[in-house]
């Protein structure tokens, strides 16, 4: 009864492992459309996923928030304030770079990206999850 | 792309990707074809006016939700 479930188990699984590679080869193969500028459309991926990704830390901050430390709490509100303006201003910056292909772009990026890596060093620190990780939802 | 074309690629892939699923000993014909087939689907392009706004819009929703301390 027990294997014959198991072997239900795994022809179900199968499917659904080789559907999740298929989108994760997907994904990863996206390529940059001729004409396109690499640097729009990878800026505005970046600020595509990365507000999910604030929003997931947030989540999990407040649901774990009991049993944080008062210094991990702190650390938890400043890049709670500190993300929304970091991502206006990306976007702020790459409208200008799109308008007359000046503006610093590339610095905003890099002060973005070092406060999301912040916020999943941060969770997985304090034993949440990986945030950057492909199987993250 | 033409979208007939799209279309078409689109069902090509479904079946080569159901056959590796069914019988992945057919990897060896299928594969190269999912391969020629997966680039030419995903190229990435910028976004359109409307999806700006909408990212804009969920990403300030975003931001509202957290408006208040975590405590």
């Amino acid at each position: 009864m027990r294997s014959a479930a198991a072997s239900a188990g795994r022809t179900l699984l199968r499917p659904a492992i080789a559907g999740a590679a298929a989108l994760l080869f997907l994904l990863s193969c996206a390529t940059i459309q001729p004409g396109q500028d690499p640097l729009v459309v990878r800026t505005e991926q970046f600020l595509k996923i990365s507000y999910p990704i604030y929003d997931q830390t947030m989540s999990w901050a407040q649901r774990n928030a009991s049993t944080m430390s008062p210094g991990a709490l702190k650390l938890v509100n400043e890049i709670r304030v500190a993300f929304p303006p970091l991502y206006r201003s990306v976007d702020a910056a790459l409208q200008v770079y799109k308008a007359n292909g000046t503006g610093d772009v590339l610095g905003q990026i890099s002060a973005l990206e070092r406060l999301i890596t912040q916020m999943a060093t941060l969770v997985s620190a304090l034993g949440g999850p990986d945030l950057l990780s492909k199987e993250n939802p | 792309m033409n979208p007939l074309l799209l279309v078409v690629l689109g069902q090509v892939l479904d079946i080569a990707l159901k056959a590796v699923v069914r019988d992945p000993k057919q990897g060896d014909v299928f594969t190269p074809i999912i391969g020629a087939i997966v680039p030419a689907l995903s190229q990435a392009a910028g976004e359109t006016a409307a999806e700006t706004a909408a990212r804009r819009s969920a990403a300030e929703a975003t931001f509202s939700k957290w408006a208040a301390p975590i405590v």
